[in-house]
């Protein structure tokens, strides 16, 4: 893959290779944006593209043997750091500071990638700072973060912030299309619910996730609770589908039934909206909102389904 | 060799360089011509105002061949090294890096040797905020009492985690943040000798964006040069992903006049085109937060910095609505702005938010709610235990007599208590209480709830208080005193009531509010 590989992305690649074709390629850098939009994917070309033998205008060539040893992830002199146990420890930055200062081995820049660098704690972030403002010569870091907002304000100031934004529809499909097998009748609740992340349809299937939430959410309004949600991270997801369920609803109840912004309910059509009140929905979403915030603690998974229930079927029960 | 980013090459060499910083830069410049250094200092301030640059300098100024001067040459072999950061005598200290107090002792053994070629040993510690408490604690004898060739300098972005007996032992310069207008003419300056076409408006907005931060504005007009040749404005908006102002003149009209299919169109367009839910957030937060400010303050010069066109759009929207509505639109935004940071699908979030917003658009101020309570008074009074008062218009109608006497029931009854005050003040405050009406020819004194208490101290004086207001009235008048026990008008059974109005209700709801006071509406006739 190269800089013309990657979809949507032009106003980014035309910064990246800006810094190669102007030779201002800065020390720091910091990609951010939503996950699932190409971030990590164009740093890594970025690399190969600062390190490429045999560059083929201000893209990499992806053939030559610095490119392939890129993807491959045995370059020595670039690394990727990813969070352990969800964060960056202090050491793992003393490390790249450590591997920063030697020369390069193959005569092309050290460089460092730290995916999700906004769950380095704090004291790796101050550590990180003298680092990272001057670093040795031939040298680049990459930060790339889809929560810039949690990184201090001395860390982004020390880099240049390279923005990636969410695909627009087309530029979502084709890349969905290009990576994934999906049916043209699920494009279209696919495409709804990634909203130009197309990173997410690719690593898991919506389609099953919508199935398996509408066969929860069809057991919650008909009282049924043998089969109930695995492990948190299932809560979590059916959560925030329910989150676009509620919304569908209330876009239904006021906007009427046939409209083009509803995003997963033309599946729901069975739940009527006549004497469901406005003020219940968004009651509805607030408490899903206030479980979703406590999910972190250590909730119980039975009472939470019966306090869901109980809080889905207020919205159902009106309707069926 | 690798190329240098604009904030360290330009990173200031001289006092005089120290953009917006000028009070500090005398402070120090004074202090080395007058010989008068202090042996420790505290920098301290936000991001990238220039600490670590300033600490620099003054090891520079200090050690300088044709020193110590407050305009260090930065040729001399002293300079020089400094600059390179390989000077024996100077070393810059990460402080989060050695946050433990074994670096401390270490220090404090290094800090015996006099100096190797200046004439000071200048200790930077950068980060300071992060070392330990027992480092900080390690490191006081030191900083008390250092010897007579050390200084140091800590530089922090937090001086508010620094331990106060560290404080007191040093000098603490506070870096201010940098004027847009200061940092504009520096970029200026700095774009002209790199050779980058930018336009005025686009430096100007770099300036804002960078928040008084100069290594900000570096860092990306670093950003704008590698992306085009000819740097406009709207180039720069487009860089760094700030919202469109019409865009966000659209949803915010939508949102205050309730325009439910608007909003959702205006998101799902945003959503299509590509952008990314949570900057838009904020900058719609910005938007009607300077919507609010431009409401409240007549004159916003000086106060927003705005564009042309943001200025054109706030003045079309201010007129729509009431503050009121504004502030609560903002509050509620605010609120919602961390679920819609950290939510899954933000655009859901977003819309939800404004959707429920938007239910607000028949919003009223208190003010302009009560008026309206005020104009319908007799419909609302009707279910309240005065609805004598009607009853008494009507008898008053069939009596043109009485009814000049009932327009100047008020007066005459003030001008009695008046005089009642004059001889008897007791008397006059209990009358006070009561509230008189005029019916059948005659004067109704009534006491409401637990305010009979003075009912009957007042008809005591009843046939004295008759002889004042027929005195000053010069007709024969009737007075009757009455208690009514019924309602007691306590703050507390109020509230109860006011709770139980279904649509204050629906209203504490909506908005997760409280009751914070109950005023009951006053007759206008008394």
């Amino acid at each position: 893959m190269a800089f013309k590989d990657i979809i949507g992305q032009d106003k980014a690649i035309r910064i990246l290779t800006g810094t190669l074709k102007r030779n201002r390629v800065p020390s720091a850098m910091l990609f951010s944006g939503d996950s699932g939009i190409g971030k990590k994917i164009a740093a890594r070309n970025y690399a190969k593209t600062i390190n490429c033998l045999q560059l083929d205008g201000f893209d990499c060539c992806d053939k030559c043997i610095s490119c392939k040893k890129i993807d491959s992830e045995t370059h020595p002199d670039v690394s990727v750091i990813v969070p352990d146990n969800d964060v960056i420890t202090i050491d793992a930055i003393r490390k790249v500071g450590e591997a920063l200062s030697l020369k390069p081995y193959e005569g092309g820049e050290k460089i460092v990638i730290i995916d999700d660098a906004d769950v380095m704690n704090i004291n790796a972030a101050n550590a990180f700072l003298k680092t990272l403002e001057e670093p040795p010569p031939d040298s680049l870091i990459i930060l790339v973060s889809s929560n810039p907002d949690k990184l201090p304000d001395t860390i982004r100031s020390r880099c240049m912030n390279v923005r990636f934004y969410p695909l627009s529809a087309t530029g979502c499909k084709e890349v969905i299309l290009k990576n994934a097998k999906v049916d043209d009748k699920n494009m279209n609740l696919i495409l709804n619910l990634s909203m130009g992340r197309p990173g997410l349809a690719i690593s898991m299937d919506l389609k099953e996730e919508k199935d398996r939430f509408a066969e929860l959410l069809n057991n919650m309004a008909g009282g049924d609770s043998k089969e109930m949600w695995e492990n948190k991270d299932e809560i979590k997801s059916w959560l925030d589908m329910a989150i676009v369920f509620l919304r569908d609803m209330a876009l239904r109840l006021k906007l009427g039934v046939k409209s083009q912004e509803l995003l997963i309910l033309p599946e729901f059509a069975k739940f009527k909206t006549q004497n469901l009140e406005l003020k219940t929905i968004f009651n509805a979403y607030q408490e899903m909102q206030q479980v979703k915030s406590l999910l972190d603690f250590n909730l119980n998974k039975s009472i939470t389904w019966n306090y869901v229930s109980s809080i889905i079927k207020r919205v159902v029960a009106h309707s069926s | 060799m690798s190329y240098l980013v604009l904030a360290r090459k330009w990173r200031p060499q001289t006092f005089d360089d120290l953009t917006g910083q000028e009070t500090i830069g005398r402070i120090l410049k004074t202090a080395i011509a007058n010989n008068k250094t202090a042996h420790a200092y505290i920098f301290s301030g936000p991001r990238g105002v220039g600490k670590t640059t300033a600490a620099r300098i003054l090891a520079k100024a200090l050690n300088c061949d044709h020193g110590p001067t407050p305009e260090p040459c930065g040729k001399c072999a002293s300079c020089l090294s400094v600059s390179a950061g390989s000077s024996i005598d100077v070393s810059e200290i990460d402080g989060a890096s050695n946050t433990g107090v074994d670096n401390i002792r270490d220090l404090r053994e290094r800090v015996r040797y006099a100096p190797s070629g200046g004439r000071y040993k200048v200790y930077i510690i950068d980060e300071a905020h992060m070392l330990s408490t027992s480092a900080f604690n390690a490191l006081l004898k030191t900083l008390e009492e250092p010897p007579a060739h050390v200084i140091f300098v800590l530089a922090t972005t937090e001086p508010k985690k620094i331990p106060s007996t560290v404080l007191s032992r040093c000098q603490h310069l506070p870096f201010k943040r940098i004027s847009a207008q200061k940092i504009k003419e520096r970029i200026k300056l700095i774009s002209d000798a790199e050779g980058i076409r930018i336009a005025d408006s686009a430096l100007e907005m770099i300036a804002r964006v960078a928040e008084g931060s100069m290594r900000d504005s570096l860092t990306i007009l670093d950003q704008v040069a590698s992306f085009s040749e000819d740097i406009t404005a709207s180039e720069i908006k487009d860089l760094l992903g700030i919202a469109d102002i019409e865009t966000l003149y659209q949803l915010t009209s939508a949102t205050i006049e309730g325009g439910g299919n608007k909003i959702i169109n205006i998101i799902s367009e945003l959503i299509n085109s590509g952008t990314d839910i949570r900057a838009f957030t904020k900058d719609l937060l910005q938007f009607i937060r300077n919507l609010l400010i431009a409401k409240i303050v007549t004159n916003t010069e000086g106060i927003l910095d705005l564009s042309e066109e943001e200025y054109a759009a706030i003045t079309s929207l201010k007129d729509k609505t009431t503050k009121e509505h504004i502030a609560i639109v903002l509050s509620e935004l605010i609120k919602a702005e961390p679920v819609i940071r950290s939510a899954f699908y933000p655009r859901i979030s977003l819309e939800m938010t404004l959707i429920r917003l938007s239910l607000l658009s028949h919003f009223k101020s208190i003010n302009e709610a009560l008026s309206i309570v005020r104009n319908q008074k007799p419909e609302v009074r009707n279910q309240k235990p005065e609805a004598q008062s009607i009853e008494v218009k009507k008898q008053v109608s069939k009596d043109k007599r009485q009814d000049e006497k009932l327009e100047s029931l008020s007066d005459i009854w003030n001008a009695a208590l008046e005089k009642i005050d004059g001889i008897n003040h007791p008397l006059y405050c209990k009358l006070k209480e009561g509230s008189p009406t005029l019916s059948h020819g005659e004067i109704k004194i009534v006491f409401n709830g637990g305010l009979s208490v003075h009912a009957e101290s007042v008809k005591e004086n009843l046939p004295y208080i008759k002889k004042i207001i027929n005195d000053i009235s010069n007709t024969d008048i009737k007075i009757k005193i009455e208690t009514v026990k019924t309602k007691s008008l306590s703050k507390k059974d109020l509230i109860e009531e006011a709770k139980n109005n279904p649509v204050i209700k629906e209203a504490l709801e909506l908005f997760e509010g409280r009751i914070e006071n109950v005023i009951p509406v006053k007759s206008s006739d008394q």
